[in-house]
């Protein structure tokens, strides 16, 4: 009686449809979601750079101020270097590590979750320059 | 066995329902591939903007970074709006000088990327052209 039934050709052409809908339903919605991930992916990509060039852009900010403190300690000829760099970079919050000749001074910004670390180095020896000599990301 | 067929009210039901169901499947599809260009747009508008953005701040003076992309400074200051194709985007630079007693020079930079007037990607960032020594 089983076997009569499966071999009953009676409505097979309903079900092929049927099938044909559901596979057509399920690669629709497959290539949908793939798609709306390539999306999300891209925005999310997007709002990382977004911040970190927001970030690099107050690092740039920080070491324009930081230049100009250097500017004005090199022109105080009322006190050491060192000690009138030390007072400017104390005004602006930043710390300093001076060492004979020169001066490193680190600072980090922050735009949202993305910071970025920046090390700058002044030897007044050798460069009498103030330069970056580390700068990366970090997260939080 | 029962010979009789569908009436004809019968079968142009069943073809509307199936015509429906299937161009409602077939949107899909559609939604899925206009989706996926405008992930593409996006994500290529992004590297236009990123490779832009990263030539002028690489460089050793904004002046320089302009002339890498082709763009000749007007009057021999970076600052200025500035545009450039870019395959199918249009990035529009705009560059100016923010205020303060810096040795160096201070640049705003804000680079887009537009397709049909439609702003794709967006970068906000600044650069300090330093070069200054305390000998």
């Amino acid at each position: 009686m089983i076997r009569n039934k499966l071999m009953c050709k009676r409505g097979a052409s309903s079900v092929l449809v049927i099938l044909l809908l559901l596979v057509l339903m399920v690669f629709g919605i497959a290539a949908l979601t793939t798609a709306l991930s390539g999306m999300r992916l891209g925005q999310k990509v997007s709002d990382w750079s977004d911040a970190y060039y927001r970030a690099e852009g107050e690092a740039a900010r920080d070491f324009a101020e930081i230049d100009a403190a250097v500017s004005r300690a090199a022109g105080d000829d009322a006190l050491p270097f060192g000690q009138a760099l030390s007072n400017e970079l104390d005004e602006l919050g930043i710390g300093a590590k001076l060492s004979g000749d020169g001066a490193a001074v680190s600072y980090e910004v922050w735009d949202g979750n993305m910071g970025l670390h920046v090390t700058l180095a002044l030897d007044m020896s050798k460069t009498p320059r103030l330069h970056a000599t580390q700068w990366y990301q970090i997260q939080k | 066995m029962n010979r009789k067929g569908f009436t004809l009210i019968e079968v142009i039901f069943s073809i509307a329902a199936l015509g429906i169901i299937c161009a409602v499947l077939l949107k899909l599809f559609v939604l899925a591939g206009d989706t996926n260009k405008r992930a593409g747009d996006i994500q290529d508008a992004q590297v236009a903007v990123t490779s832009v953005v990263e030539t002028l701040v690489g460089s050793d003076s904004m002046t320089e970074g302009l002339t890498i992309l082709g763009i000749k400074p007007s009057d021999g200051s970076a600052a200025g709006q500035y545009t450039l194709v870019h395959d199918t985007y249009v990035v529009v630079l705009n560059i100016s000088r923010e205020p303060g007693d810096y040795p160096g020079t201070l640049y705003a930079l804000s680079v887009k990327a537009e397709q049909n007037g439609k702003v794709l990607a967006d970068i906000e960032t600044a650069k300090y052209d330093g070069g200054q020594s305390y000998d």
